[in-house]
């Protein structure tokens, strides 16, 4: 049977529980077996905030995600994600 | 070509949401059986949508520049629309899914901002941020400057 998987790209700067009840309602709504946190490098759409690194926000996005992996995962393969809108 | 070579942002278009591209691929080939869908902001679909149109147009565009010989034949000239038609036509292929309103239990709004604006003030006893997750700014001194 086919699973539904949801990607939720994001800034993650840094990630908190509304990120977690935002995966959990599309979730629910849309019958999705899994979502995957995505964490970008920088947001296309924000100033670029150079502090944090994407290993912090993959770390946090791991650590926040963790007490509901039967059905949160992180996706960690966007190191040099940095997009801008022109 | 020339004109899309020659528009400032162009070049920038392609590559960043190449990136996009090759991780849905990515995701995709890693889970066969797997129905994808994209959870986002109608903001940030909208964008997305244009940029990955312009990335496939202008690989098509690119690809008569290159063959402009055989674009002579009128049956290439056929494929080649019909092609750039389906390259379009991305457009419809993501599922996206809107992005719901990010908020606490307790029905207030959320956001990355306005923590990291408290944070910036010293504060740690933030609604929506876990003890862990302040455990983690607070060790690597994160957002705190």
């Amino acid at each position: 049977m086919t699973k539904k998987l949801g990607l939720m790209f994001g800034s993650y700067n840094p990630p908190h529980l509304g990120h977690i009840n935002t995966a959990l309602e599309a979730k629910e709504q849309n019958d999705l077996d899994l979502v995957y946190m995505v964490p970008v490098a920088q947001s296309p759409f924000k100033n670029a905030n150079l502090q944090v690194t994407f290993n912090d926000k993959v770390n946090m996005c791991q650590i926040i995600s963790q007490t509901h992996s039967d059905w949160l995962g992180v996706l960690d393969q966007e190191p040099s994600f940095i997009w801008k809108i022109y | 070509m020339s004109l899309i070579k020659s528009h400032p942002s162009s070049g920038k278009y392609i590559s960043e949401f190449r990136e996009f591209k090759n991780t849905i691929k990515q995701v995709t080939e890693d889970h066969p059986d797997t129905e994808l869908f994209i959870i986002s902001g109608a903001d940030f679909r909208n964008k997305l949508l244009k940029a990955m149109a312009v990335l496939e147009v202008s690989k098509y565009i690119a690809k008569v520049a290159s063959d402009v010989t055989s674009f002579l034949d009128i049956q290439y000239a056929s494929s080649l629309a019909e092609r750039l038609k389906n390259a379009c036509n991305i457009l419809d292929k993501p599922n996206f899914l809107d992005l719901p309103r990010s908020r606490l239990d307790n029905g207030e709004d959320v956001s990355s901002s306005k923590i990291r604006e408290y944070l910036k003030n010293g504060d740690i006893d933030i609604d929506g941020l876990t003890p862990e997750i302040v455990h983690y700014i607070d060790n690597h001194d994160l957002y705190f400057h």
